[in-house]
C-alpha cells in the first residue's frame, strides 16, 4: 500500500513538472509569447491578441498562468485551437478513436508476434531457428517504421491493390481493412524488443531445478511449458509489453503521417506546421499522462502476479 | 519514433563467434566505404546533388543512372553519396554536443553528489516522461523546424541519458582505490577527474556512443521525414525518403527505397560494430 | 534388480570441445537397498544420477545401457520413458527452494504428478498428497497445501519434495544431495524421516552426497566416483576402512574425523 502510494506520489509530482515545462516551453520561444503563440504576422489582429492574452491569462505572473492553464486542463478544457477555431478537447475527442484502434492492432500483432517468436527462439535455444530469429527481428528494428510503413504500401496497396493506400476507415471492418498496414509498420519494432525479452526471460526459467524436476516426473513438454515457463517468465514480458504499448500511444506521429491517418499523432504534427500551439500543448500532456499513467500502473500490478514480492510488499 | 532504445536489441549472444567476426568486419569495411563516399562526394559522385533532368524522371537503376532517378530526374546515388554527409555529421554533431553536456554534468554528479547530483535524477526523471522524440517534437514546436533545432534538441534529450551513464561508470571508478590514493596525497578533484577518471570511462563510454549513434542517426532521418529536420534541397536521407513518397502511389519504389535501405544498412552496420567494440573495449577496462 | 547401470559413457561436445562427464559407470541397486554414490563436486554423479530419468541434453552422446525394473531407459520408446519417469524412479533435488515452482502453491506442486501425468482427479490427488504430507511428518497438511513455497521453512519444503517424489508410487529414489541445503538438525529429521518411508516401501534409494560420514552411516554400499569413473565400490560400514583407491583414501583424509567437529559440514546457509 505504502509502496503504491509513493509509487503514484511521484508520478503525479514528475506529471506536474512535465506538464509545466509544456506549458513554460513557449517562453523560451524568441519574442514575445503573443507574437510566438499567433505564429503568422498576417494574424496579428487586436481581437485575436486579446482572443490570446484571455485564453492564456498572460497579464498574470507565471505560475499563475500555469496553475489556471493545469486547472482549465484538469477539466478538459484545453482552450480553442487557432486554426480550427474549435475547443482543442473536441478535436482530441474526434482524432482519439483512429489512434487508439491503429495501437490496439499493432499490440495484438506485436504481441502474438513478439512472444510467439521469443518462446520458439527460447526453446530452439542455440541453434539456427534461434539465431534467425534474433538476427531478423533486430534486422527489422532498425529499419525505420516510416521505410518499412511506405514499402508496404508500394508492394501491398499499389502493386498487389490489396489494401487502401491511406485512410483510417470507417465500421469495424472497413476501419481492420484500412488499418492493417500501418499496424504492422508500428508493430514492427516492437517485435525485435518483445521477442527479446520473452526469450531472456523464457531461457532463464528453462535452466531452473522446477522445470527439471517436473520434467523427471515426465510432465508433457507444452504442459511443462505453461505451467513452469511461461507462468513464471509473465512478469518481465507483461512489463515489456505494457512499456512498449504505453510508448505506442505516444508513438504514432510517423506512421499516422505514412498512412495519412487523422489520428492523434498527425493532429500534433499540423499544428507544428500551423503554429498551433494549444494543439501541440494538449497533445502532448495528453501523451505524457498516457504514457505515465500506464507505466504506473504495469509497476503497481506487476507484483500481483507473483506471490513473492506481493508477500514482501506485505511485510513492508 | 521508436522510443526503446535499439541498445536494447544490441547484444546478441545467440550468434556463433566466428559469424559475428566476420558481421564485425563485413560491418565496418562497409561504413569506411560509406565514410570514404561522403568525403569525397564531389569526386565519387556522377551527377550533383541537384541535376535535375526531366528527360530521365523516376528511371529504375540501370547504366546511366545507377540507382535510378527520382520526379524530377535527380541522380539517386549521387543524392545519396552527397546526402551520407548530413545523413552522418548530424547524428555525430549531436552527439558531440550530448557527450560534453552529458559527462561533465555526470562525473560532476557523481564526484559531488548532492543537489547536482539530485537535480540530475529530477531531470531525467522528466526526460524519461517524455517518450519517444516528443520532448524533441516540443522542442522544435517552440524554435521552429530546421536541422539546428533538431540536432540541439536531440542532443538535450541524450545528454542526461549519457549523463546517467556516465555516473554510473564514474562511482565505480571512484571506488577504486587509487583515487583515493591521490586524494590523500592533497591532488584536486579537477585534476583528478580530468586526468584519470574521464580517461578511464572512455572505453565503456565509447562503445555505448557508437550504438547511440544509430540511434541518433535513425531520430535525426525520422525528424527530417516529418518536415522537421534537414529542409530542401538538402537530400540528406530522411528528406529524401520523404520527398520519394509522393512517387509510391504511382508504382516507383527506387526514390524511398534506396536511401530508406541506406539508413537501415549503416544503422544495422553501427550496431554490429559498436557491440563488438563495447565487448572489446570493456574487456580490455577490466583487465 | 531394480537400478543396473551398465558401462555407461556420456559426453558433451560444446563449441568442438568435447568433454567425457561419465566413463563407463557400472553400477546398480537393488529394492529395500540404500547405495550411496560419493565423490566431489564435477565428478559426475549428478549426471549420473539424472541420465536414468534420461535427462541430459539432446547434443550429449551417450554409450552403455541403463535398466529401470526391466526397461532400458536409454532406448525406451516414449510411453516406456513416460512410465518410468512418472511411477517408476523419481529424482529429489538438492535446493527444494528451487525445485518447487515458486509462484504455484504447495499443494499444486505436490498433485502435479498424479493431476497432470497420472490423471487422477483433483479431489484424489489431494487425497494422497495430504496422507503423504502427513506421511513425511508435516502437521496441518491442509493448510500448507494453500501455502507458497517462499512461506515454509527448507526442511518442510524438502519434506514437501520427498512426498511430491512418492506420489507416483516408485520403486527407486534418486537423492542427488537431497539434505545438503539444510541445517544439520534437519538434514538428520529428514534423513530419518527418509529412511522409514524406504524401510515400509521397500525402495531402492540411490543416495548422492559429497558428506562421506553420511554416506558411510546411511548406506548399505558406496560407489566412489572420481573423474567421471567408478573407481572403487565399499560396503557402508567399511568406507573408513577398506578403501582400496588411492583417491578414495585422499577424499577420506581431507574428512575431519568424527568426534573432532560437528559431524557434517554441510553446504547449508
Amino acid at each position: 500500500m505504502i509502496r503504491a502510494a509513493t509509487r503514484i506520489a511521484g508520478m503525479i509530482l514528475t506529471l506536474v513538472v512535465s506538464s509545466f515545462v509544456i506549458f513554460a516551453a513557449m517562453y523560451a520561444a524568441p519574442g514575445d509569447p503573443v507574437t510566438f503563440l499567433i505564429g503568422n504576422p498576417e494574424n496579428m489582429t487586436p481581437e485575436r491578441v486579446a482572443e490570446v492574452k484571455a485564453q492564456y491569462n498572460l497579464d498574470q505572473p507565471l505560475i499563475v498562468q500555469y496553475g489556471l492553464w493545469a486547472s482549465q486542463a484538469f477539466m478538459g478544457n484545453f482552450g480553442t485551437s487557432f486554426q480550427y477555431h474549435q475547443p482543442v478537447a473536441e478535436l482530441m475527442a474526434t482524432r482519439l478513436p483512429a489512434t487508439l484502434a491503429l495501437v490496439a492492432m499493432a499490440s495484438v500483432l506485436f504481441i502474438v508476434a513478439g512472444v510467439g517468436l521469443g518462446i520458439l527462439s527460447a526453446l530452439r535455444q542455440g541453434k539456427r531457428t534461434d539465431s534467425t530469429i534474433t538476427a531478423a527481428t533486430t534486422l527489422a528494428a532498425s529499419v525505420p517504421s516510416f521505410v518499412i510503413g511506405l514499402l508496404l504500401v508500394s508492394i501491398f496497396s499499389v502493386q498487389l491493390g490489396w489494401f487502401p493506400v491511406s485512410g483510417a476507415g470507417e465500421g469495424f471492418l472497413d476501419r481492420l481493412h484500412h488499418l492493417a498496414l500501418p499496424a504492422v509498420a508500428l508493430a514492427v519494432g516492437a517485435v525485435a524488443i518483445v521477442s527479446r525479452v520473452t526469450r531472456q526471460s523464457m531461457v532463464e526459467q528453462l535452466s531452473m531445478d522446477h522445470v527439471e524436476a517436473a520434467r523427471s516426473f515426465g510432465l508433457a513438454p507444452a504442459k511443462l511449458i505453461r505451467r513452469h515457463v511461461l507462468r513464471n517468465a509473465w512478469g518481465p514480458i507483461l512489463t515489456m509489453v505494457a512499456l512498449v504499448v504505453a510508448s505506442m500511444l505516444a508513438g504514432t506521429v510517423v506512421v499516422e503521417s505514412v498512412f495519412g491517418i487523422s489520428g492523434v499523432g498527425k493532429l500534433l504534427v499540423d499544428a507544428i506546421n500551423t503554429h498551433d500551439f494549444p494543439v501541440v500543448q494538449a497533445v502532448l500532456l495528453y501523451m505524457v499522462i498516457t504514457y505515465m499513467v500506464v507505466t504506473t500502473l504495469v509497476d503497481l500490478v506487476h507484483p500481483l502476479l507473483d506471490p513473492r514480492i506481493k508477500a514482501k510488499d506485505k511485510k513492508s | 519514433m521508436s522510443s526503446l532504445s535499439t541498445s536494447t536489441l544490441a547484444s546478441t549472444p545467440v550468434i556463433g563467434k566466428k559469424k559475428r567476426d566476420v558481421a564485425y568486419l563485413l560491418s565496418l569495411g562497409f561504413l569506411m566505404v560509406v565514410v570514404a563516399a561522403a568525403l569525397l562526394a564531389p569526386w565519387v559522385a556522377p551527377y550533383a546533388a541537384n541535376a535535375v533532368d526531366f528527360t530521365a524522371i523516376w528511371q529504375a537503376p540501370g547504366a546511366a543512372h545507377l540507382l535510378g532517378t527520382d520526379q524530377v530526374g535527380q541522380d539517386l546515388f549521387s543524392r545519396l553519396i552527397h546526402g551520407a554527409r548530413e545523413s552522418l555529421l548530424g547524428p555525430l554533431a549531436l552527439l558531440a554536443l550530448a557527450t560534453v553536456f552529458g559527462v561533465t554534468i555526470g562525473t560532476v554528479a557523481a564526484w559531488n553528489g548532492g543537489w547536482i547530483d539530485g537535480l540530475l535524477a529530477r531531470i531525467t526523471d522528466v526526460m524519461f516522461a517524455f517518450p519517444g522524440l516528443l520532448f524533441v517534437v516540443l522542442v522544435i514546436a517552440v524554435f521552429g523546424k530546421g536541422p539546428a533545432t533538431a540536432i540541439v534538441a536531440l542532443a538535450l534529450a541524450y545528454a542526461p541519458v549519457i549523463a546517467k551513464f556516465t555516473r554510473s561508470l564514474a562511482l565505480a571508478e571512484m571506488a577504486r582505490p587509487y583515487v583515493d590514493a591521490y586524494r590523500v596525497q592533497g591532488v584536486g578533484g579537477f585534476f583528478l577527474c580530468v586526468r584519470y577518471i574521464i580517461p578511464n570511462l572512455t572505453p565503456p563510454l565509447l562503445g555505448y556512443l557508437v550504438v547511440l549513434f544509430g540511434e541518433g542517426l535513425m531520430s535525426l532521418a525520422t525528424l527530417s521525414f516529418l518536415g522537421f529536420g534537414a529542409q530542401p534541397p538538402s537530400s540528406e536521407w530522411g528528406l529524401m525518403v520523404q520527398e520519394g513518397q509522393s512517387g509510391i502511389i504511382q508504382g516507383h519504389i527506387w526514390p524511398t527505397l534506396v536511401p530508406g535501405a541506406a539508413i537501415a544498412a549503416v544503422v544495422v552496420a553501427v550496431n554490429v560494430v559498436g557491440v563488438r567494440l563495447s565487448d572489446r573495449l570493456n574487456s580490455r577496462f577490466e583487465r | 534388480m531394480l537400478l543396473d547401470i551398465d558401462n555407461l559413457s556420456l559426453t558433451i561436445t560444446t563449441n568442438g570441445i568435447s568433454h567425457q562427464i561419465l566413463d563407463k559407470v557400472s553400477l546398480s541397486v537393488d529394492a529395500g537397498e540404500v547405495v550411496g554414490l560419493v565423490g566431489e563436486s564435477g565428478s559426475g554423479k549428478s549426471t549420473t544420477a539424472r541420465a536414468v530419468l534420461k535427462l541430459y541434453p539432446e547434443t550429449a552422446a551417450v554409450g552403455g545401457s541403463i535398466t529401470v525394473g526391466g526397461t532400458e531407459v536409454l532406448s525406451a520408446s516414449k510411453d516406456e520413458l513416460h512410465r518410468v519417469r512418472s511411477s517408476e524412479a523419481a529424482l529429489i533435488h538438492q535446493d527444494p527452494r528451487a525445485a518447487l515452482n515458486p509462484v504455484r502453491r504447495i499443494g499444486d506442486s505436490l498433485t502435479e504428478r498424479l493431476v497432470h501425468v497420472l490423471g487422477v482427479s483433483r479431489a484424489d490427488a489431494a487425497a494422497a498428497g495430504l496422507e503423504l504430507l502427513a506421511a513425511v511428518g508435516i502437521r496441518q497438511p491442509e493448510e500448507r497445501m494453500r501455502q507458497y513455497p517462499h512461506e515454509l521453512s527448507g526442511g518442510m519444503l524438502q519434506r514437501v519434495v520427498i512426498a511430491a517424489a512418492l506420489t507416483g508410487q516408485p520403486k527407486l529414489l534418486l537423492a542427488d544431495e537431497a539434505t545438503s541445503a539444510l541445517d544439520v538438525t534437519t538434514q538428520a529429521e529428514v534423513l530419518a524421516i527418509l529412511r522409514d518411508l524406504q524401510e515400509q516401501r521397500g525402495l531402492g534409494v540411490l543416495l548422492i552426497t559429497h558428506d562421506l560420514h553420511l554416506a558411510a552411516a546411511y548406506c548399505d554400499r558406496v560407489y566412489v566416483m572420481y573423474r567421471g569413473q567408478i573407481v572403487e565400490e565399499l560396503r557402508g560400514n567399511d568406507l573408513f576402512h577398506g578403501a582400496q583407491h588411492e583417491y578414495t583414501r585422499r577424499l577420506l583424509s581431507a574428512v575431519p574425523a568424527i568426534g573432532h567437529l560437528p559431524k557434517t559440514e554441510s553446504r547449508a546457509s
